[in-house]
This record gives structure tokens, C-alpha cells and sequence, in this order.
């Protein structure tokens, strides 16, 4: 295994993680964690950072808007050498763990500003070069600005499925998502989604992406969305912590949790409905099952991101947090995958309900919401073990969520009475 | 380095907050159209699958 450099910008890095989350990075041994036998779960999905500046300038963006701002300092292109070493890099770490399945997500900036030659060099090269028994997914998540007819035929020719982030109806979506000429996107995104929806290419369509504001309507939005015919709808809380609470955030009110109790109200016991990734991850849990998203569950994370510069961090959403909670020192070309797990910030996000602060830990819902989004729950100079800023928020949701549940099962078990 | 093969492992034990475990329901689940029938059906089929791993993105669901 390659270790991380000794001293200069590594020592200053963990330095600064140390002061700024104590845990993990002051409290958490990972090498002694797998002394006591603890083991961590293989890399699965590589985020690629393939370019690092945007067409849009959303209001809202963890990567531009935050306090977070190395996005500056890398190349605003993926060389080749970069996206070759992380390909190779995945392809070892699938061959050593016998990974079935892995997956490549192309990410930014706005991915599509890389090129369609250089991603059609790129997903070439993934196939060639990884394991006969892993399979590979190649996904896209773009704003859709730039997805036009020969562009969707393109990606949907290679395999790649493509995500597009949406807020909703036209006047809500253009109010955050602007180009930087204060220009709204709707009118480029609903062209895109329209070539998505068409049947030559709804193969590539992966589905929307929608932050929860309280201050749109819920339904609306929702239809709004669903109109497009997405495959999923993902909900994503906005970045927030206790340093930064939520926008809406108000004593005694949860106002995200309104939000989408009144979506999940609108969605649930349909016939056919739409695939809600937050609830049908609730659903699964309330039923003894596992999440696969990073809102709610125990399950260890996954994933990875390749900065354009080759460097190896953990996902965006932390860089919310503080200015290098995302990064490990470690880069792609030199580093081995699996040295990700000398790092406590990734092996903090496998602990499952070991990584859970002490009001979590007695709370009863704790499995179901996994303490929710591990950026939420970061303290100003004590770190991640602490329940999410938008813990009441959570607890309401699945709260009605399982009670929605119960009734609807024992109602379903139980003959009805002559 | 030694890398656990499946999440479980670390897991701990699992108790559902719905507990049906006396009761009918598999006709229910394999029938249903419904949000509630299809998360049963997932959390039936990702019982010899190691599921549940944590993805950045709406497409790791399936």
C-alpha cells in the first residue's frame, strides 16, 4: 500500500481537518479499528471530476458558493493522464476486492463541457480496461443546458445514462438556476428532458435531480417534475450544517419535512409511481432493508471523487463544511485505492451506526435515518458525530412515512370482518 | 489490505420498526403496483445481493 506523503501541504491539510473536525480526524484510528477486526468496504463508484467550471452559476452551488473554493486552483480540464490513471486505479481495486459491478460518474463543472470525443475516449477505455467480470456503468450528471440531439444520441450510443439536475416548475427552477449572464435555464433544460423522454433514448435517462425548497410548492413542483417522466426523482436537503443552518430553518418548525410529507402525500399509493429515490429508500429501511443514498441509512459509503487534478477526495457535499473537508492528500496517480482507508474522514462514512453521535444512538429511529446526510451533521470545531441539522426535519418525515406504512400493512394482513 | 465483501458485516443487528412477522403478507407484496409493494420487493431481492452500498447518484438504484 502507498502511503501519504509526510509533511508540507498533507500536514498542513490534516492540521487543519484536525482543528476543524476533531472527529474524525483527532479521534478516530482507522488501523486500529481493523486491528479489532473491523474491515472496510471497496470503492464502487469513482466520481470524475472531468471539468471544473460550469455554464451556469447557480445560487445555490456547494462547489462554487462555498467556503470551499480549490475549484480555482485545479485544472479546468481532466488531462488524459488523470482519467487513465483513475481507470486503471478502479480496474486494480475491482480485480483485487472481485467487484461485479463498478460505476463512473462524470461529474463537474458541467461535464458536458469536456467534450463528447474526450468521453467517448474515456468510456472506451474504461471497458478495455477493467476486469472481464466487473461491469461497468458510465453515468452522467449534468445541468442539460448542452444536451442536444446528437449529444443525447451520442451518450445513449455509449451507454452513458444521464441525471439532470431540475428544480421544478419554470419560474422556481430559473429563480436559482441562472447562466451567468442572469439568464434562466429551464427553457435548454426542458428541450433536453424532452430528447430524454423520446423512446431511441430513454435508455440514457437516469433520472432528475431536485433540491427541496420550502419556499415552492411541494405538489407543483412534484408534478412539474414527474411531467418530464424521469425514471427517478432524487430530493436532496439543501447543503446545510449547525455552523450554516438551513435557509428555512425556524425553532420549533420543519419546513423541509412539510415539504415533502406533502410530495410523498401526493406520490404514495399511486399505482406505478414514479421512483422517489428519499422514500423509496425509506420504505426499504422501514422494512428491514438498506439505503444506497447518502440521506438516510447505515450503509457505508461507496464512492469516491477524482479531482481534475488527480487528487483523491471524498464527495462535494462536505466541501460545505469547511475548506478541505473533502480532500485526503492522496492522488489518484500515485495512490492505490484501497489507501483511502487509512483516511477517518472515509472510514468515518462506513461505520454505520459506529460513526453515530450519543443522541442518535438512543434515538429509535436511528436506522431508518442513518443520522442523516453525514455533511449535515458537521459542528464548527467538533465535527461530524452529531445529529443533523435537520434531525426534527428527518424524524417527522419518517414518522409519517411509517405510520403511513403500518396502517396501510396491517390493514393489508388483516381479513376484513363479515 | 483486508476489505470486507459485504456492508452486513459492520452492520450490526437489524430490528424493522414495522414488525409483520406473524403476519400474511407475501400475496400482498408480489401483487402490488404500489410504492410499499415495490420496496418490498427490493428489500426481497437484495437479500443475496450486497446491496445497500452508498452511491453519489439516482442511477445506483435497481
Amino acid at each position: 500500500m502507498t502511503t501519504p506523503p509526510a509533511g508540507g501541504a498533507v500536514a498542513t491539510l490534516r492540521q487543519a481537518q484536525r482543528a476543524a473536525a476533531p472527529w474524525p480526524y483527532a479521534e478516530l484510528d482507522p488501523q486500529r479499528l481493523r486491528a479489532a477486526g473491523w474491515r472496510p468496504t471497496p470503492i464502487r463508484e469513482l466520481v470524475l471530476k472531468v471539468h471544473q467550471r460550469c455554464n451556469l452559476a447557480c445560487d445555490y452551488c456547494y462547489v462554487y458558493e462555498s467556503s470551499d473554493q480549490t475549484w480555482r486552483d485545479r485544472p479546468a480540464v481532466m488531462a488524459d493522464g488523470i482519467w487513465q490513471a483513475a481507470v486503471g486505479n478502479l480496474a486494480r481495486h475491482a480485480a483485487t476486492h472481485g467487484l461485479r459491478r463498478v460505476r463512473v460518474v462524470l461529474h463537474g463543472g458541467e461535464p458536458l463541457l469536456f467534450r463528447l470525443d474526450r468521453i467517448e475516449a474515456l468510456v472506451g477505455y474504461l471497458h478495455a480496461r477493467l476486469p472481464q467480470a466487473t461491469e461497468a456503468q458510465v453515468n452522467m450528471q449534468t445541468n442539460g443546458v448542452l444536451l442536444t440531439r446528437p449529444a443525447v444520441a451520442r451518450l445513449a450510443a455509449l451507454g452513458v445514462t444521464v441525471g439532470v439536475s431540475v428544480d421544478g416548475a419554470a419560474d422556481d427552477h430559473d429563480r436559482h438556476r441562472r447562466t451567468h449572464a442572469g439568464r434562466g435555464s429551464f427553457a435548454a433544460v426542458a428541450r433536453a428532458l424532452d430528447l430524454l423522454r423520446e423512446p431511441a433514448h430513454r435508455p440514457a435517462y437516469a433520472g432528475i435531480l431536485t433540491t427541496v425548497a420550502p419556499d415552492t410548492d411541494p405538489v407543483r413542483t412534484f408534478e412539474a417534475l414527474s411531467a418530464f417522466e424521469p425514471p427517478v426523482i432524487d430530493f436532496l436537503l439543501p447543503h446545510a450544517n449547525w455552523g450554516e443552518p438551513p435557509t428555512h430553518a425556524r425553532p420549533g418548525a420543519t419546513p423541509y419535512a412539510d415539504w415533502l410529507i406533502a410530495v410523498f402525500d401526493r406520490w404514495y399509493g399511486r399505482s406505478e409511481p414514479v421512483r422517489v429515490r428519499l422514500f423509496d429508500d425509506i420504505l426499504a429501511l422501514l422494512l428491514g432493508g438498506a439505503s444506497g443514498s447518502e440521506q438516510v441509512g447505515l450503509s457505508p459509503a461507496g464512492m469516491l471523487v477524482v479531482e481534475s487534478d488527480g487528487a483523491l477526495e471524498q464527495v462535494d457535499a462536505l466541501k460545505s463544511a469547511y475548506p478541505g473537508a473533502a480532500a485526503t492528500g492522496l492522488d489518484v496517480r500515485r495512490d492505490e485505492l484501497d489507501t483511502v482507508f487509512d483516511d477517518p474522514g472515509v472510514t468515518a462514512r462506513q461505520l454505520g451506526a459506529d460513526a453515530l453521535s450519543e443522541t442518535c444512538g438512543s434515538c429509535p429511529v436511528r436506522r431508518v435515518c442513518g443520522g442523516g446526510h453525514y455533511a449535515h451533521r458537521y459542528r464548527p470545531g467538533a465535527g461530524f458525530r452529531n445529529p443533523s441539522v435537520y434531525c426534527e426535519d428527518m424524524r417527522r418525515l419518517i414518522d409519517h412515512m411509517s405510520a403511513r406504512v403500518t396502517a396501510d400493512l396491517h390493514r393489508a394482513a388483516v381479513p376484513e370482518k363479515r | 489490505m483486508d476489505v470486507a465483501t459485504t456492508p452486513e458485516q459492520s452492520a450490526g443487528s437489524w430490528s424493522p420498526l414495522v414488525d409483520l412477522t406473524d403476519r400474511p403478507l407475501l400475496e400482498v407484496i408480489q401483487g402490488g403496483d404500489d410504492a410499499l409493494a415495490r420496496a418490498a420487493r427490493r428489500v426481497i431481492r437484495a437479500l443475496d445481493d450486497p446491496d445497500g452500498i452508498i452511491s453519489a447518484f439516482q442511477s445506483a438504484v435497481s
